[in-house]
């Protein structure tokens, strides 16, 4: 009894690298509710108390995350609020050089602690390139969880003082709990200081049907990230993306679009339960994912998926590189940057080249057409900061591709929304020949995907073009069907630009590139050549759960932000014991979700 | 609302959650189909504690092979493809639990030196390595599919015996392999599909079968027919050996007899035409002497299909191209629904009977039978590698040796019980916690290929040749041992071998 009760308490003080607390294990409840039953004792009159209590809570959670890496945290905390204090006296005396000088060591310390943990393996790679070193990381280099967030949320906190769109915080203790919030540290939301610090000086304050709402969120995130994450991976997407040639083109193409949707749930999950567990302690986070997939176009899609961080990218980066107004130094300092790191990757020169001859014929092309000036430098500018985006995800090329493609698409819907229907027309028949004469004479399957999806587009406008050519008025159904169109049409361009996502964020370039590269070139030759439609019926059969899980997953999804909003609500308004029965079925339905038997191999493709 | 009516709300719900736990039958609770399971309180507490592998639960590895009692006998162990496609696979699934009860090991331990004696006809052939070609087919599973692991053996026999060539390949397939691209157009067009193809195969769905069983030493095959191309020129197989294998110097062409194209001077690629009508099993790049290693994976195969082969094609093979050496990789797949020791006897048997046949078409070669890798699985909420795969891999190995077979642990290569976990978090195999990653693959050859090399030091008395004049003294040493061979061909049903050849192992 004396050992189980040692191992428990071992258990609960230590940190265990193979078992990090997460949000889906059993202790992050108990410890909730521990938390909460001091935190409950503590007066809503006494916030400094509270926020101090928080704090530590906060940092005990990161230290059972990630270990030893709190002591990053705390010195990222400690740097950029004093860093913060001085920018803002510097600011008051006038000193502007003072100011922004504190201001890029800041964002430099910062950077450079985020890009040792992300961009270690590719650094060492270029220091040896350059001075013909044999430098090689001994240990595998752990990504502290949640070191971008925590990063990004700084720099804002920082940034924001410079800009004198806040005031800095006093006391480090409130600093260091804005920044260690614990639902939020791991996964976000990034919280702007303007939108989080007032909520510190604030009693607690929850009304019965906000807490309604906090267990409703946190039902839902735990569903989302279990149910649908955690069990379509583990059943079929990890599977096929660990070794695609074993699956035939459906079997991937399945798998494509469930990670698709794995991707999302487990995202959003986190930043749900986050979102519920953070109102429990009356705290408000933003809400991070607006149904993603109902986005009309690439750009909407990016105001829907991970709010926070494409925000965070608009103002800390888009703008000051410029924005939809002109191109700045920055904009080309980011395009050499880009190209230098598209070099490094490629080993070729040829890649520079190729990169800046594109921006200095953009550059020409704005020079000469005032017109379409600012026009073109936005779209200059979202492209860049779509690669930037792609980097930050790690420095290799599926994920320089993965920023490229979204860039890319951006920019294409944009030019698309403003030519006129001939010229929409005539341009895509032309794109959907040449490709088919293309694969017509060299066969190649990313290309035969390429034109499928270029056809299905073409037959889609076609039916558009020639609806719009009768004389009869729009009506809603056919705005309907119009806006059902864009949004398959959209999530199935995000879609395939995740084949070019799924690798991990610090690896070796080379490693990146030859998983994610082989991963996204086995897929597509499966998708594009190994095709049998015998086989489509019997894959379904076989995996009717992962397939029915896909489809329901997406219908709720898919399902008006009406009605979304009123089941909530009828959630919210519940009675507590009502709510208690339905939470402890919703454990008991999602944990038969995590112990299920593993489904054996069944292979259909020969 | 009030914090303490939160709290209030928070504890007696996850008390309730604790007393579902506590009262919920620890068996789980069958609702129709399905089966309700809950943690119990236990491994609320203490996650880890719950959790089979040794080496995060510290449990001891199972000595003791589980004995069955109410499992009905699974007479046959059918391809896990054909599985898909029969109720059987529900049958077999929801087959009781085994009631494990230890029990002492039957049969005496085989002598550590009983896989190498095996191979002594193989090790003496790669003598004249350098005056003919030697021949090795791996067939396999899903696991050397694309060339993984063959291309291991490949590199390593080839360095040191010489030869060239990715060996027999098939006309058609929708696979990529880490040696040879191939392409094949029909009138000029690239087959990206397999409809305009009439395809045979000895696995897979049963649609696949042909009903004379001929599909050759690839257990599959195309049969062309003029009316599949509009001229009769128009049926090319494009082919690119990479950088990855030798250069060959020789085209076989298997239809139903050989056809040999010799090159001028050894080559990568080749637009090889093809004839428009009758039977093609495969085409072999290869060279005139050295050692060909051909990979023959079938997915989803348990290696019980090769008695559905007729022998004349196979037959024929295995002589012309002096076949000395046929591995067998094969097991994995048949895991899932192996619940006890009388299934794993079954699978023995059956593979007993492929072996034989082996033994019948090609007297004249050794074989190889690699055990099936660690794989895992998931119970309650766990990965757990699969509980019977010990036994599986003991009585594979007790198989081989009684029926005069070198065996292969890839189980214990990859560490025992617990490997595969050890492996996924190297980045050595996939999250799938069943097949290996490129890296892992190569890792899990190039010690297969060593362990291979490794039996003809053993057997030289820590001589390596460095050249194949060198080998001389090797046959000397495979002479006696051959002698030996005999022997251990009519080695008794208890395995008892007293023929041993003094040699020192790494595996086994």
């Amino acid at each position: 009894m004396e050992l189980i009760l040692m191992e428990l308490i071992q258990h609960i003080f230590s940190f265990d690298s193979h078992h990090p607390l997460l949000f889906t294990q059993t202790y992050f409840w108990v410890f909730l509710v521990c938390v909460y039953a001091l935190f409950a004792l503590i007066s809503s009159s006494r916030l400094h108390t509270r926020n101090v209590y928080l704090l530590l809570v906060s940092w005990f959670f990161y230290y059972k995350t990630s270990g030893a890496f709190l002591l990053l945290l705390l010195f990222l905390t400690f740097s950029n609020w004093l860093f913060a204090l001085a920018i803002h006296r510097a600011a008051e005396s006038g000193r502007r050089h003072l100011q922004r000088l504190w201001l890029i060591l800041s964002i430099v310390i910062d950077l450079l602690l985020l890009g040792y943990f992300k961009y270690a393996y590719f650094s060492i790679d270029v220091i040896n390139q350059l001075f013909a070193t044999h430098l090689s990381i001994a240990e595998t280099i752990i990504l502290p969880v949640g070191i971008s967030f925590y990063t990004f949320q700084v720099i804002s906190y920082v940034s924001d003082i410079y800009s004198r769109r806040i005031q800095p915080v006093s006391n480090i203790l409130d600093f260091g709990f804005y920044v260690s919030f614990f639902p939020q540290l791991v996964a976000g939301p990034i919280v702007r200081a303007s939108e989080f610090v007032p909520q510190l000086y604030r009693p607690f304050a929850l009304s019965r049907r906000q807490f309604g709402y906090a267990v409703f969120w946190i039902l839902n995130g735990l569903a989302k990230k279990v149910v649908l994450s955690d069990y379509l991976a583990t059943h079929l997407i990890d599977r096929v993306f660990d070794n695609p040639l074993l699956f035939s083109g459906f079997e991937n193409l399945f798998s494509l679009f469930a990670y698709s949707l794995q991707v999302y749930a487990d995202f959003s999950g986190y930043t749900d339960i986050a979102i519920g567990v953070a109102l429990l302690f009356g705290f408000y986070l933003p809400e991070n994912f607006h149904s993603p997939y109902k986005a009309h176009n690439p750009q909407e899609f990016w105001r829907r998926w991970h709010i926070s961080l494409s925000r965070w990218l608009k103002t800390y980066v888009y703008i000051p590189l410029g924005g939809n107004r002109n191109a700045t130094v920055g904009t080309w300092l980011s395009i050499s940057l880009i190209a230098l790191v598209g070099t490094w990757l490629s080993r070729s020169w040829i890649t520079a080249a190729v990169i800046l001859t594109i921006a200095a014929v953009v550059a020409m092309v704005a020079w000469l057409n005032p017109n379409h000036r600012k026009l073109m430098y936005a779209n200059l500018n979202s492209f860049i900061t779509m690669l930037i985006g792609g980097l930050w995800h790690g420095a290799s090329w599926n994920f320089l591709i993965w920023g490229g493609l979204n860039g890319i698409g951006m920019i294409l819907n944009k030019l698309w929304r403003y030519s006129n229907r001939h010229l929409r027309f005539y341009c895509l028949t032309a794109i959907v020949i040449s490709g088919w004469a293309t694969e017509w004479t060299y066969p190649s399957a990313t290309l035969h995907v390429f034109n499928i999806f270029g056809l299905v587009v073409w037959c889609g406008y076609l039916l558009q073009y020639l609806w719009q050519s009768l004389p009869i008025k729009s009506n809603t159904i056919s705005q309907n069907i119009g806006s059902a169109w864009s949004i398959g049409l959209t999530f199935v361009f995000i879609t395939f630009t995740r084949l070019f996502f799924r690798s991990g964020s610090n690896l070796d370039p080379a490693t990146a590139n030859q998983v994610a590269w082989q991963t996204a070139k086995n897929m597509l030759q499966q998708i594009g050549g190994a095709w049998d439609n015998n086989i489509i019926v019997p894959f379904l059969w076989e995996y009717r759960t992962v397939a029915l899980l896909f489809i329901l997953g997406m219908l709720i999804h898919w399902l008006p932000d009406r009605f979304k909003r009123w089941y909530r609500l009828m959630f919210a308004r519940l009675p507590l014991w009502l709510m208690a029965i339905i939470v402890i079925i919703t454990v008991v339905v999602i944990y038969q979700f995590t112990s299920a038997d593993s489904q054996p191999f069944i292979y259909f493709q020969f | 609302m009030k914090k303490h009516n939160i709290l209030l709300f928070l504890c007696l719900t996850l008390l309730s959650i604790v007393m579902v736990c506590y009262f919920f039958p620890s068996r789980g609770v069958h609702i129709g189909a399905s089966h309700l399971t809950m943690p119990t309180v236990t491994t609320i507490l203490h996650p880890s504690r719950d959790t089979l592998e040794p080496e995060i639960a510290e449990i001891p590895e199972i000595q003791e092979e589980p004995e069955v009692s109410k499992m009905p006998e699974v007479a046959e162990v059918p391809d896990t493809s054909e599985i898909a496609e029969t109720p059987k696979i529900q049958e077999i699934a929801e087959t009781p639990k085994i009631q494990e009860k230890p029990v002492k090991p039957k049969v005496p331990e085989i002598p550590t030196d009983a896989p190498y004696q095996y191979l002594q006809r193989f090790y003496r052939s790669l003598s004249c390595a350098d005056a003919t070609a030697v021949r090795v087919v791996h067939y396999g599973d899903s696991q050397i599919e694309g060339d993984r692991m063959t291309i291991n053996i490949r590199q390593a026999l080839q360095s040191r015996f010489g030869g060239g060539g990715v060996g027999l390949i098939p006309v058609y397939t929708t696979l990529s392999s880490l040696s040879v691209s191939q392409s094949l157009y029909i009138d000029s067009t690239r087959q990206t599909q397999s409809s305009r193809l009439a395809r045979y195969m000895a696995f897979g769905p049963k649609r696949y079968r042909r009903s004379n069983g001929q599909y050759g030493p690839l257990a599959q095959m195309v049969v062309m027919d003029n009316s599949q191309c509009r001229h009769s020129e128009d049926l090319t197989l494009l082919l690119s050996v990479r950088p990855t294998a030798e250069p060959f110097t020789r085209i076989r062409i298997l239809y139903e007899q050989d056809s040999i194209i010799e090159m001028t001077a050894p080559t990568r690629y080749y637009t090889l035409p093809l004839q428009h009508k009758g039977d093609i099993y495969g085409v072999s790049l290869e060279t005139e002497k050295g050692v060909i290693v051909d990979n023959i994976p079938m997915r989803g195969c348990a290696g019980t299909i090769f008695t559905s082969i007729s022998p004349d094609r196979l037959k024929d093979y295995f002589s012309t191209t002096n076949t000395s050496l046929i591995i067998l990789q094969y097991g994995g797949n048949v895991m899932p629904y192996t619940m006890g020791k009388k299934s794993v006897d079954s699978y023995c048997e059956r593979l007993r009977k492929q072996i034989r046949y082996f033994r019948r078409i090609a007297p004249q070669a050794d074989i190889l039978f690699v055990g099936p890798s660690d794989m895992l699985t998931r119970k309650d909420g766990n990965l757990i590698s699969y509980p019977i795969l010990p036994t599986m891999d003991k009585h594979l190995r007790q198989m081989a040796h009684s029926e005069g077979v070198a065996y292969y642990s890839l189980y214990e290569a990859m560490g025992g019980r617990g490997g595969m976990q050890r492996w996924i978090q190297s980045g050595l195999a996939g999250k799938d916690g069943v097949h290996f990653t490129r890296k892992g693959a190569n890792k899990a050859g190039d010690d297969l290929a060593q362990w291979l090399l490794n039996g003809i030091t053993a057997t030289t008395a820590d001589t390596i040749p460095t050249d194949t004049n060198d080998i001389d003294s090797l046959i000397v040493d495979t002479n006696r041992v051959d002698t030996n061979r005999v022997d251990t061909n009519r080695v008794d049903t208890n395995g008892v071998d007293t023929n041993g050849v003094d040699t020192t192992h790494i595996l086994f």
